[in-house]
């Protein structure tokens, strides 16, 4: 890793990615990502860079300060839903108008602090929401 | 180069070459021991080199005395040994010992990473042992890489040589799994190797060239044997490329250790870069992307001088985030985001690091602030680097740009 003001390889970090390592007390959040979809869209190439751009410059942002865990997964539009009867029906969404688009994990003190990393979120922009909760720790699976 | 240093870099890239020799096979599953052997071949070339000069193939000078001191000490041991009790030990049988050739070296020096990349030693002890037994660093050079102290390192150098005894024999056989597993680790320690060279925390000279060739020599040679991920290896042999491709133009300054923007670029190295090239071609032809190939590709845009770039740039940062964090990465990615968007976009981001301690983090917060014409912060930022740098000619390095900030160029 060099940095391209200096000229300075830096991999002496190590030290500090031992002591992120043990910073213990930090929750896991899910942001879960809501929006309508519009099935007339058909981005061209360049939107949907452009969009992919917004959402890594963003997720970026949070893994800068080093409370991403995972980096999440964007969903497709298709699917079906599976119900307790055995019938399934098409689409993912069945009452709600907005369905999931996508989701990332980050890391955080608290609630509070992980509703504040939605700040600058693109689903925001485009009059989606953005889910944030707990994820329940389940025993001690270690994490390694 | 003068005859010392010389004499020291022979030194630095046999003392490995033996050690891994006598261990792998000779089979002396004592590292002290074998050690022992290395320091005495030293001394014994420093006497016989200090009146005749040093000869004219002094490897195979030190190769050979090595290889004699040893079987003298085993010839001596096994005539104990028969007087004591009448058995011989198989593996003591030295009659068809193997000449030492550049070959047995090699393939000792990667069984070497491999076996000292033990799963059972902790990380920072891997890269302890690593950094002694395969790089020829003293314990006080290894101190200054891992940014640790002296005790610590002695520590960990016990320990593993404990639990690393009887390991590093012949005998022991490393299977395709060990090859996987302990790959992580065994690249860890050739890049480590490389950033010491290119940046070294030792040397006031800043750069040691041999450390980085040494490491790009154990890259390509890993390349040619490793079967799992040989890709992760391709990428990192292609970002040495790409950095190394700039030594020569870093130190053809006055001052030595030139920044980027000030380095005649007609120095670069352009067949390091394509070879880079291909060694990212290769590397991006496998199953998996690894840090190394990110890391790669940013340095290979630091190549190239379009503008355009820093989009580029920016957007691989974010995506080493999402496999990595460190606040380096964060740090090195808030400047590409001042090149990509805006500097007060990039200050923004800065403030929350937590690198409170770092020269460089106030180096590049004093750059931010420049490059948004704020002089006032630009000076406080930089007197603040003034206060925690700790080398001779980075300290001049900041002093001159304090000093060219308040003549208001």
């Amino acid at each position: 890793m060099t940095c391209p003001i200096c000229e300075i390889l830096i991999i002496k970090e190590m030290k500090i990615i031992f002591h992120n390592l043990k910073q213990k007390n930090m929750k896991d959040f899910m942001m879960l990502f809501y929006s309508e979809p519009n099935p007339n869209m058909e981005p061209t190439p360049e939107e949907i860079e452009a969009e992919i751009k917004l959402w890594m410059d963003w997720i970026g942002g949070i893994g800068a300060k080093g409370k991403l865990k995972h980096a999440g997964e964007a969903l497709g539009f298709e699917g079906k839903t599976v119900h307790s009867d055995g019938s399934i029906t098409d689409g993912p969404y069945t009452e709600a108008k907005e369905i999931v688009g996508g989701f990332i994990i980050v890391t955080a003190d608290n609630l509070e602090e992980a509703v504040a990393l939605t700040k600058g979120c693109p689903v925001l922009s485009i009059g989606g929401k953005a889910e944030v909760r707990e994820i329940m720790p389940t025993g001690d699976i270690p994490n390694d | 180069m003068t005859d010392q240093q010389k004499l020291s870099e022979i030194f630095k890239t046999e003392y490995s070459n033996l050690v891994a020799v006598l261990s792998n096979y000779y089979g002396i599953s004592d590292l002290q021991y074998a050690e022992d052997i290395v320091s005495d071949t030293f001394m014994k070339a420093m006497k016989a080199w200090s009146h005749k000069g040093i000869p004219q193939y002094p490897k195979a000078w030190l190769r050979k005395v090595a290889q004699n001191l040893y079987f003298e000490d085993l010839r001596r041991k096994k005539t104990f040994e028969d007087k004591i009790s009448k058995e011989i030990h198989p593996n003591n049988d030295f009659s068809d010992a193997p000449e030492i050739t550049d070959e047995l070296i090699e393939d000792s020096q990667l069984r070497m990473m491999f076996l000292l990349c033990d799963p059972q030693l902790n990380r920072e002890s891997q890269l302890c042992i690593a950094l002694r037994l395969l790089c020829g660093f003293s314990t006080e050079e290894i101190t200054k890489a891992l940014l640790s102290n002296k005790e610590s390192v002695n520590k960990k150098l016990y320990r593993a040589k404990n639990i690393l005894r009887g390991q590093l024999s012949i005998d022991r056989e490393l299977t395709l799994k060990d090859f996987e597993e302990r790959l992580d680790n065994v690249l860890r320690v050739i890049y480590l190797l490389f950033n010491e060279g290119y940046y070294s925390s030792t040397v006031e000279e800043n750069i040691r060239n041999d450390l980085c060739w040494e490491a790009m020599r154990l890259g390509v040679f890993l390349s040619k044997h490793q079967q799992s991920k040989v890709e992760y290896v391709y990428a990192l042999i292609a970002l040495m490329c790409f950095h190394a491709s700039r030594l020569k133009a870093r130190q053809s300054g006055e001052r030595g250790n030139l920044l980027y923007h000030e380095q005649d670029k007609s120095l670069w190295d352009k067949e390091l870069i394509k070879k880079g090239q291909q060694y990212l071609n290769f590397a991006s032809k496998g199953k998996h992307v690894s840090k190394y190939h990110i890391e790669a590709s940013i340095a290979y845009w630091h190549t190239q001088e379009c503008e355009e770039k820093w989009e580029q740039i920016l957007m691989l940062y974010n995506k080493l985030l999402t496999i990595e964090y460190s606040p380096i990465i964060a740090m090195n990615r808030s400047y590409a985001l001042a090149k990509a968007y805006s500097p007060d976009r990039a200050i923004e981001a800065a403030f929350d690091l937590d690198l409170k301690e770092n020269v460089h983090y106030y180096c590049l917060m004093a750059e931010l602030y420049r490059m948004n014409q704020d002089t006032d912060q630009e000076i406080f930022n930089l007197n603040k680097a003034l206060r925690l740098v700790k080398k001779e000619n980075e300290k001049k390095l900041i002093e001159g740009k304090l000093e060219s900030v308040l003549k208001g160029d």
